[in-house]
Formats: C-alpha cells, structure tokens, sequence
C-alpha cells in the first residue's frame, strides 16, 4: 500500500492505480491517515534547505584558482575540431596544387597562371616561387584562424 | 540551464569573474552533498572546495550530455564518497547496514502537531542526517537538489530501479519513524 501512496505522491501512478487510490481515500480512514502523514513528509523534504559552508567559501575557491588556472579554452572540445581541420587541409592541399601547377606550367616563364583552360591569372609579384608559397601558405593559415573564430562564435552563441 | 551554460561558456573564454558565479550558486548544494556523506563541518567544506576547483579543471571536458547541475552533483558525489572511504567511513545503504535511525529523542511531538510548525522538518533533518551517506545523499539529491530518478542513477552510479526503491524505502523509513512517535506519545 505505501508504494501506492508514493506513486500516487510523485505522479507516477497509472490511471488505474490512480482510480484505486481515490477510493481507498473516500472508503478507508486509515489509508487517508497515512496519506496525510506522506504529505506532511512530502512537503517538509520538499521545503528542506541546503547547509551553508563558511562565508569565505566562495573566496577560498577563488583565491586556489589562479594557482591552477590554465587557458581552459585551449583544451575546450567546443567546436567540431574535425571540420576546422579538413578545412586547413583542404586549403593547404589547394595551395600546394597551385604550387605544383606554378612549377610545371609551361607558362611559367610568360608570367601568367592559367586555370583549367579558362581563367589566366597574371602572376606579376607572385612569378616568384617563394612570394607565391608564402602567400598561400599565409592564407591557409588565416583562412584556419577565421574559419576557428568563426565558428566558435556561433557555436557560443547557442 | 541555459544560464549555467552561458556562465560555463564565459569560464571557457577565460572570464574567472563566471567561475565565482557558479561557486556562488552552487555551494550551498555542493556543500550539501559533502555533508550528507562525510557528516563533518570542516571536511565537508575542504571536500566542496575540492570539487569546484576540479571542476574548474575538467570544465573543458563537460560534454552538455546532461544538466551542468547533475555533472557538477555526479563529481562532488564522488569525490565526497571517496574521500569518505579514504577515512573508511561506514558507507552502505539501510538495507546492508542495518538500523538507520536512530533520533527516538527528537520525537517529541505527534505527527499532527508536528506539521503544525517548522518541527517537522528539523525532525527529518536531523533523521536525514543520521542516514548512512549513500541514502542520505539520494534522499538530499531527489529532494534538495531536485534531480530526477535518471539523473540520481546516472551520479551514484546505481541503477534507475535501485534509486527507486531505495527512495520508497527511505521515505516508507521515515514515515514509519513519525507513525512510530506518535504512538510512543499515546
């Protein structure tokens, strides 16, 4: 009977026990004594306060963390790591194509990068191979950077 | 718990000022918990202090796979059980340890005046604090820090119907021991 009354207390019962509960409360002054009593229990767990530590707490926590503190955001597995990497990688990877392109283009004397038959790029500063790599290398790095603050933006906001 | 996460997410980014934050609303429950298990002032409190500066350090590793609340419970929970056994407190629950209550003297009222004023919940109070630690603490965590069945399971590490049928019978425990004053009165 007393797993009915806690049932019936924390609302797990179902309509049929629900049902049997109503009547034993309407027919038996017992059961409506011990579902008095339950309440009141209720009631007094429910309205129990935590204990409170000292008033430094608060402060002697505070004072330990500098000791302990690190760049938590380094380590923060905040952002799907895996896409800011496949980016960098792709871009890395477009970059070293290019250079291989640049080396073996038969264009390479004129100056001029021609992509796929349609687009010509006038290579100008960039007819020297180390501009050229560090360039892309630079972008590749800042195309990570942004692509990285970016989503960790976003992905804060939610 | 969305504020728990945008205080989390500004810790991450290196703002101590929001770790304050949480210490601040969460002490009293974390201090709590220590309580319920290690029954001491100053341990409690040293234990509390443990379990926020590792959680400080684990931050970056809360998955948001449940509550902050019920992964911050689950560590301090822990941490309290396991200082408890390196002092080899007596940890097991009423049904393995045998008689928990023992406060025959804090019954000094019927039932009925008792839920007449604060007596009542001093009385389960000081009943709840004469449980064995691992009771105490589903008792404190179902109630207090008002965590679901689920949640109690998934920090103590029991099962969802082992939870349930500890709090039936700790809360049949405490009914009886009312029921069991009120008659001593008569």
């Amino acid at each position: 009977m007393s797993i009915l009354i806690w049932k019936y207390l924390d609302g797990d019962c179902a309509p049929e026990e629900k049902e049997m509960v109503q009547q034993l409360l309407a027919s038996d002054a017992g059961f409506v004594e011990e579902m008095n009593l339950a309440k009141e229990l209720q009631q007094a767990l429910t309205t129990l306060e935590p204990e409170e530590p000292s008033m430094r707490f608060a402060a002697n926590v505070a004072e330990q963390l500098p000791n302990l503190y690190h760049p938590v955001q380094a380590n923060a597995d905040l952002l799907p790591k895996g896409v800011v990497q496949a980016f960098g990688a792709l871009v890395g990877g477009f970059g070293l194509v290019c250079l291989s392109l640049f080396f073996v283009s038969k264009q390479f004397m004129q100056g001029q990068f021609n992509f796929f038959g349609r687009y010509t790029l006038d290579l100008g500063v960039f007819s020297n191979p180390l501009v050229f790599s560090v360039f892309i290398f630079s972008m590749g790095v800042l195309s990570y950077f942004f692509l990285d603050f970016t989503l960790k933006r976003l992905f804060l906001r939610k | 718990m969305e504020e728990d996460l945008l205080l989390v997410h500004r810790v991450l980014r290196g703002e101590q000022f929001a770790f304050r934050a949480i210490v601040e609303k969460y002490q009293n429950y974390v201090f709590t918990i220590a309580m319920r298990v290690l029954n001491a002032r100053e341990e409690a409190e040293e234990v509390a202090q443990d379990v926020f500066l590792k959680v400080h350090k684990m931050l970056g590793s809360y998955r948001q796979e449940s509550k902050f609340s019920s992964w911050l419970y689950a560590i301090a929970y822990r941490t309290a059980i396991d200082n408890a056994r390196k002092k080899k407190l007596p940890l097991q629950s009423i049904e393995a340890g045998g008689a928990a209550f023992q406060t025959p003297d804090l019954l000094s009222k019927t039932p009925v005046e008792l839920t007449q004023d604060n007596d009542l919940r001093q009385h389960v109070q000081a009943v709840i604090n004469r449980l064995k630690p691992s009771d105490a603490s589903i008792i404190t965590l179902y109630y207090l820090n008002e965590q679901s069945v689920q949640e109690i399971a998934d920090i103590t590490g029991l099962s969802v119907t082992n939870v349930k049928t500890k709090l039936h019978r700790l809360r049949e425990h405490l009914r009886q021991e009312l029921t069991a004053s009120a008659l001593d009165q008569h």
